[in-house]
Formats: structure tokens, C-alpha cells, sequence
């Protein structure tokens, strides 16, 4: 097999498989039956009383599944979010606005949006271009978005997926007409803006549980225990580096320093 | 023939993800002699990236189709937004013929449609450079609106959120430097620009490796039940499981 | 009294944003008229920028990624231009692309005004190339590091790259002496420290706009060199160069000028801060003073 690995990359690999192994083991126990508690996130909590407000109020419901393509996670765990909260708003038989900056997402939101509408029995509400694609470029993105925000006067707006500059701007313009604004990104840089401008943020990762928590299925919960059995492990790595590094430096004894040289191997960079 | 619909892209999914992540691990052949499996991956790998751009084409071509049709129906219909729809398709349509003709550039295929002096450059500079521009600084704006209602000491962490948004605000500009110049050398790590790198380099360091850490750790999670076809399809209606 | 407290603290808990957005205008538009400026210096996250162009050997070309669009130019175009002066300054060859659909725009406005104003005696090809923009973000870096003519067979005047003096010994991205991306978000540097820096043995640089610049720290310096943060950043390099090289302190520093309005919306957005804090603490005064 020599010629085969690139040097330099096992450490990437053997933490990546570990990742991978706890994920799969986690869902294969969950399908099996382990039951697996889930911390209520409370902005989805807040979801439903504001889909009721909102429809019951005559005024639409807005949602911006971030601005990127689907080739970024944010995007598919965004539209993860899209179909419960779609199947919400067709069952209380309200409007849902999806405007996109992306072809595809848009084909899928309005496949999406259209199915549950669908199951929910309201295919008679339904608007094909109630989803459409506004344009690849954010700003010009914005713009539209805001101006309709600002002419329909959205009862909620839910704000998910990945975002850059734009996260403010369309957060302020819904706060500007009175709606309840649910976000969720994980892009870090952009929560101070979204916490600042919305009612209900969820952070980081917490994107990534919205749908399966949502929707409940053993598989996807599964894989959220997993997800924390390793958050769990990179903690412990990170307080044992610590220490074994600081005792390296304190002693200089070798044992230390041995393990020290092990730990920066296996968590270095490139 | 609905689970033949589901199966293929699934395995498409599966079979593209893996050897993508395959590649990243395996060494680039360097000459003839290197096995025949890092030749195939890195070729993969090179194809993949082509597949991507002719993908992408066609998206582009999904959306503009889309936008001309939701706006001419928009005309149509008469609505009150038609003349929005008028100038978006106009506009459209307008870079979209200078662009593909390379007015006023250099001719040719080759030909840069950027060059100086070619009418893309000029609506670039005329049109889409000053919009951009103009939204963009409505950032600022927003920003000092949205601190003057988020900046509130409250309570102790409100109150350490707005100390060190002081002490970053003012350590970013030259007036700030002025400010605490007089610290002697001794103490300069008080000076507000010196605190302001700190904030940047140690508090926000440590909140922005916890949360990349979770977040990697959810982007894997999602990637893993997409590959092994756990997570739902987003366009099905039913357990996709 | 404490009803006068209260009135006050009411009004600045509902104070109509439009009066925010007027005061800032007003105060931004005055720095701008009056031109003030300060000269700033380079702290120890932009100066290992400067330091490693001075020390690349010489004639080591420098790839340049310009990941942004029109509306962050103010913030990175600056680094851009500060960086194209100093790479022709010190004789090394300077490799645009882009990560963004309009970087070819924004390539052709550094070239304009810095190379064709500043250093007319600069060679195409020679001093400088452009490869532009090509779509695919982090699967392009991926695909560059072998080989650039995988993706660029040509620049974009449809000049073969191995016809290109200033790409001699290039064959993919480990090839560079230094690698610099000015992003604005994503695709951008992240791409970059995680596609070519974090897996090719080559140094990586970045500039960001205000906004991002939190999420790059964890990558300074272990796996970036340094990192130019908004228009501070770019100003702290023209100072570098000033200081470096004093034939550039007559030239242009549109980042130094900036820094004087850049300076005013910061005064008045603590001043806002401030005074929101105020009500906040009237509105206590009143509360323990009442009955």
C-alpha cells in the first residue's frame, strides 16, 4: 500500500473516522430502540404559537433559507427546517413566502413547500411562485427580500441557514414591521447581529438539530447523541492537552514532553 | 419506480461524497510509477471540480429562466409591482446581451469581458459597483441602531458584553490610540488598543473555537446520515428513512 | 423629578432609529469633507504580512485572491492596492484570480489604478498576470494544487500560463511564496486555510472585512501568518510600507484617509451606546427614588 496515503494527513483521518464511528453507532443504537432525550431548543418552541399569530393575524410568513448553494450544510439543514414549519403553515392555512438566491435551493424549497401543502390538504392555497428565485447576488438579494418584507408586513420571520452581510439587513427590515423573527446560523461571526435584531436565535450547531428535533425521527436523534458523545471527547482532549502541556513546560520531564509532541500530532492542523 | 427515483441519486450521493473524501487522504501521484488507485482518485478529484462548473452553468441557466418567467407573469398579471418586474427584466436582459457579446471588449472567445474600456466594465462601474456600495453601507446604519438597543448593562454579562464592545470600538480606530497613550510603557497592555487585540485574540478565540468545534462536529453529523441515506431526502414528504 | 427621569429614560428607550441614522449621516459626511486623518502603525497581526514580503526570496511570485465584491471593496481594495505596491516595490511577481464572480471587476480595478498609474514601467506577464475568476470556491483551490493549468489553461487574454514569465516554476499553489486572500465571506479565506494552506507546505496571509475578522483569530498564526482586518488592517499595512519604503508615503493611502470617518462613526456609535446606558440608569434612579 505504499504510495497510497498522503503523509501528513493520518491524524485528519484517524480523528474523522472516530467522529464518523461514534455517529454510526449512535444511530444504529437509536434505530434499535435506545431512546434519546433532546433539549428543547426554544425558538422552535416559539415556532408554532408564532405561525398561529401570524396566520391568524391575515399576515404571511417569510423564510430565507441563508445565502448559499446547497453544496453547504446550512443550506440542507435549513431546509430541514423549511418542511415541518411549511406542514405548520399549510395546516393553520396560511401563506408562505420563499424567496431564494439560488436555483436550486429554490427547486427544492418549492418541492418542498408544495408536498406539504399537499399532505396537509391545502393544495388548493398553494402558489407555485410563492418560492422563487430572487438573485445569485446577496446584496441585490436584499434588497428584493427587504422590499417585500417591507410592502407584505410578515407576521413571523424565519431566518436560517448560512449568512454574511445580508443577516442584518434582513433581520432589521423585519423587525422594522413588528414580526416575530426566528433565526438560526452557523455562522459565527453573523449571531451577534441575529441576536440582536431577532426574538429567538438558535446558535451554531443547534442548526443542524433543528430539523431532526423537529421532526423527531430515532435515526436523526440518534445521530445528535453522537454528535455530543464527541463534543464530550474533544472537551476531555482539550483539558488533558492542557494539562500535559503545561506540565511539559513546568517539569521538562520526558514522559511529559512525550505526550505533549503526541497530542500536537494528532491535533495539528495540516 | 419512485424508489429507483429515490435510490440513484442516493447512490450517486454516496458513492461522489466517499471517493471525494477518499482523495483528501490519499497521496497525488507524482509520475507514472504511482499505484493505479491515487491515479483514478486524483483524476476524480480534477473531474469533480469540472462536473462542479458545468453544474453550475446549468443553475444559472434554472434561475435566469425562473426569473424572466415569475417576472413576465408578473407583467402580465397587471400587478402593482409590474414595473419593478419591467426594470428587473430589462436590466437583466441588457448585461446579459452586452455580456455574452463582449460589447466594446476585446472579441473572441478569449476575449476578456472585463477589459477596460468594454461596456460590461462600464455598467460594472456605472451601476453595480455604487449599488453595492449604497446596500451595503446601510450596514452601518443598521449596526448603530441595532447596538444602541442591544448594549444594555442589565445585568453582569450585559454589562461585560458592553465594556469590552466599548474597549474593541474605540481600539480600532487611531482616536482610541489617543485616548490611553499617556499609560506608561510599562503597563501598555492597558492602552485600549493593546485590550482590544486581546478581546479579539483570547476571549473571542476561545468562544469562536467552542463553537467551530460544535459546528464541525454538526456539519460531519449531517454529512454522515446524507451518505448513509439516513437523513431525509428535504424534498420527500415521508420518512425518508 | 423622578417623573422627569422617567420621561427621559422613555424617550431614549423608544428614540426613533431615523435620529441614529441622521446624526451618524451628518458626522460621517463632516470627516469625510474635513479630511481628517491619523496615521496609524502596524500591530503584530498585520506587520508578519509585510515582514514575509520583504523576506521572500527573490523574484517568489505572490498569489493574490481577491474574494470580493463591490460592497466590501472599501474595506479590502485598499489591502489589495497595498499589497500590489509592495509586491512591484520589491520585485515580485503578483498572480490575481478570484474566488468571486465579479473579481475580475475588482482585479481590474487594482490594476488600473496602481499598476497603470503607479508603475507604468510594469511588464504584463512579466510583473504581473491575471487568472480571474472561475466558479467552484473551494473545489477550484482543491483542483489548483497540483496544477494551475487545470483550471487556467490560459490568463484572461487567452495567454497560455506556461508562456507566462512571471508563473516560471509554477506548477501548483505550493509553488508561491506567499498566498494572500482578501475575502469577504464565503467562498474566501477560510477555503483557502483549509483547501491550500492547512494541506500544502505554503505560507497564507488573509484580509477580511471588519465583521469577519472574529472568526479568523483561531487561525492566527499557526495556520495564517497574519491577518488584515478592515480598514484598519489596510491602513496598518500602508503605514508598514510608509515606514519600509518611503517613496510609497507621497502615493495614494486611500486606507489612512478612511480611517477619519471610519474614526467618527465609532465615536458615534459609543456616544449612542452611552447615552442609551444613561436612560437605562435614570430609569433606575427614578425606580429607587419613587415610593
Amino acid at each position: 500500500m505504499s504510495g497510497w496515503f498522503a503523509p501528513g494527513t493520518w491524524n485528519i483521518a484517524l480523528v474523522g473516522a472516530f467522529v464518523c464511528a461514534v455517529i454510526v453507532f449512535s444511530v444504529i443504537r437509536s434505530r434499535r430502540g435506545a431512546m434519546v432525550a433532546v433539549r428543547p431548543l426554544p425558538p422552535l418552541l416559539a415556532l408554532d404559537r408564532a405561525v398561529a399569530d401570524a396566520v391568524a393575524g391575515g399576515r404571511p410568513v417569510y423564510f430565507v433559507a441563508g445565502s448559499q448553494d446547497l453544496d453547504n450544510m446550512q443550506t440542507v439543514a435549513a431546509l430541514a427546517v423549511l418542511r415541518p414549519l411549511a406542514r405548520k403553515v399549510a395546516e393553520a392555512g396560511g401563506r408562505l413566502f420563499v424567496p431564494t438566491n439560488r436555483s436550486l435551493v429554490m427547486d427544492n424549497a418549492r418541492e418542498i413547500c408544495r408536498r406539504a401543502y399537499l399532505d396537509a390538504g391545502r393544495a388548493d392555497l398553494w402558489r407555485d411562485d410563492w418560492v422563487a428565485y430572487i438573485s445569485d447576488d446577496h446584496l441585490g438579494f436584499v434588497a428584493r427580500v427587504d422590499g417585500l418584507i417591507a410592502r407584505e408586513r410578515p407576521g413571523l420571520c424565519v431566518l436560517m441557514g448560512f449568512f454574511a452581510s445580508e443577516s442584518l439587513l434582513l433581520a432589521e427590515g423585519g423587525h422594522h414591521v413588528g414580526a416575530v423573527q426566528i433565526a438560526g446560523t452557523a455562522s459565527a461571526v453573523q449571531l451577534p447581529f441575529l441576536v440582536a435584531s431577532c426574538d429567538h436565535v438558535l446558535l451554531g450547531e443547534e442548526l443542524f438539530a433543528a430539523g431532526a428535533s423537529l421532526e423527531g425521527d430515532a435515526a436523526r436523534l440518534g445521530s445528535l447523541r453522537g454528535q455530543d458523545l464527541c463534543k464530550l471527547a474533544a472537551a476531555a482532549c482539550l483539558v488533558a492537552g492542557s494539562l500535559v502541556a503545561t506540565l511539559a513546560d513546568v517539569t521538562g520531564a520526558q514522559p511529559w514532553l512525550f505526550l505533549r509532541d503526541a497530542f500536537l500530532n494528532v491535533f495539528r492542523a495540516g | 419506480m419512485s424508489g429507483v427515483k429515490q435510490r440513484v441519486p442516493q447512490i450517486i450521493l454516496t458513492v461522489v461524497a466517499l471517493l471525494l473524501i477518499a482523495s483528501a487522504f490519499v497521496a497525488r501521484p507524482e509520475g507514472g510509477s504511482a499505484p493505479l488507485g491515487p491515479r483514478l482518485l486524483a483524476i476524480a478529484d480534477q473531474e469533480f471540480a469540472t462536473w462542479f462548473s458545468i453544474l453550475a452553468v446549468f443553475a444559472f441557466l434554472m434561475g435566469g429562466l425562473n426569473l424572466v418567467a415569475t417576472h413576465l407573469a408578473k407583467i402580465r398579471e397587471r400587478g402593482p409591482d409590474r414595473f419593478y418586474s419591467l426594470v428587473t427584466l430589462v436590466s437583466f436582459l441588457v448585461v446579459l446581451v452586452i455580456g455574452t457579446a463582449k460589447l466594446g471588449g476585446p472579441p473572441g472567445l478569449q476575449g476578456d469581458v472585463t477589459a477596460p474600456g468594454s461596456w460590461l466594465t462600464a455598467v460594472f462601474d456605472a451601476v453595480l459597483s455604487p449599488l453595492h456600495a449604497t446596500l451595503y453601507s446601510l450596514l452601518a446604519f443598521y449596526i448603530a441602531s441595532a447596538s444602541y438597543r442591544a448594549f444594555r448593562a442589565r445585568s453582569l454579562e450585559s454589562s461585560l458584553l458592553l465594556g469590552s464592545a466599548l474597549v474593541v470600538l474605540l481600539g480600532r480606530i487611531p482616536a482610541g490610540r489617543h485616548l490611553t497613550a499617556w499609560i506608561p510603557e510599562p503597563l501598555a497592555f492597558l492602552r485600549v488598543e493593546e485590550l482590544s487585540l486581546w478581546i479579539l485574540r483570547v476571549p473571542n478565540t476561545a468562544g469562536q473555537r467552542a463553537l467551530m468545534i460544535g459546528i464541525a462536529l454538526g456539519v460531519i453529523a449531517l454529512a454522515v446520515r446524507m451518505i448513509a441515506g439516513v437523513e431525509k431526502d428535504p424534498r420527500s414528504g415521508g420518512d425518508g428513512s | 423629578m423622578n417623573d422627569r427621569c422617567d420621561r427621559i429614560a422613555s424617550w431614549l428607550e423608544g428614540l426613533d432609529r431615523r435620529w441614529i441614522f441622521l446624526v451618524l449621516a451628518v458626522v460621517v459626511v463632516a470627516a469625510l469633507l474635513s479630511g481628517v486623518s491619523s496615521p496609524d502603525r502596524a500591530t503584530s497581526v498585520v506587520q508578519p504580512i509585510y515582514d514575509r514580503i520583504e523576506n521572500l526570496p527573490d523574484g517568489a511570485p505572490i498569489l493574490l485572491s481577491l474574494d470580493y465584491s463591490p460592497s466590501s471593496a472599501p474595506e479590502l481594495e485598499p489591502m489589495a492596492e497595498a499589497l500590489t505596491q509592495h509586491a512591484l516595490l520589491t520585485g515580485h511577481p503578483i498572480c490575481y484570480m478570484s474566488l468571486y464572480p465579479t473579481g475580475n471587476n475588482m482585479i481590474s480595478r487594482v490594476e488600473e489604478r496602481i499598476i497603470t498609474r503607479e508603475f507604468p514601467q510594469a511588464v504584463p506577464a512579466r510583473d504581473w498576470v491575471t487568472l480571474g475568476f472561475q466558479v467552484g470556491g473551494e473545489m477550484l483551490i482543491n483542483s489548483l494544487r497540483d496544477s494551475l493549468t487545470a483550471r487556467y489553461p490560459t490568463d484572461v487574454t487567452g495567454r497560455p500560463l506556461r508562456d507566462v514569465p512571471a508563473l516560471r516554476g509554477v506548477r501548483g499553489l505550493g509553488d508561491f511564496g506567499l498566498i494572500v486572500s482578501l475575502s469577504a465571506g464565503q467562498p474566501g479565506l477560510k477555503e483557502w486555510i483549509l483547501y491550500a494552506g492547512d494541506v500544502l507546505d505554503v505560507p497564507l496571509a488573509g484580509g477580511c472585512t471588519g465583521v469577519g475578522a472574529p472568526q479568523f483569530f483561531p487561525y492566527y498564526p499557526l495556520q495564517i501568518l497574519g491577518l488584515m482586518s478592515a480598514l484598519k488592517g489596510a491602513a496598518e499595512y500602508e503605514a508598514a510600507l510608509a515606514r519600509g519604503h518611503p517613496e510609497f508615503t507621497a502615493a495614494n493611502q486611500p486606507a489612512t484617509r478612511g480611517m477619519g470617518p471610519q474614526s467618527a462613526a465609532h465615536l458615534v456609535i459609543v456616544a449612542f451606546i452611552l447615552l442609551g446606558n444613561a436612560g437605562l440608569l435614570l430609569r433606575f434612579l427614578a425606580r429607587r427614588r419613587s415610593p
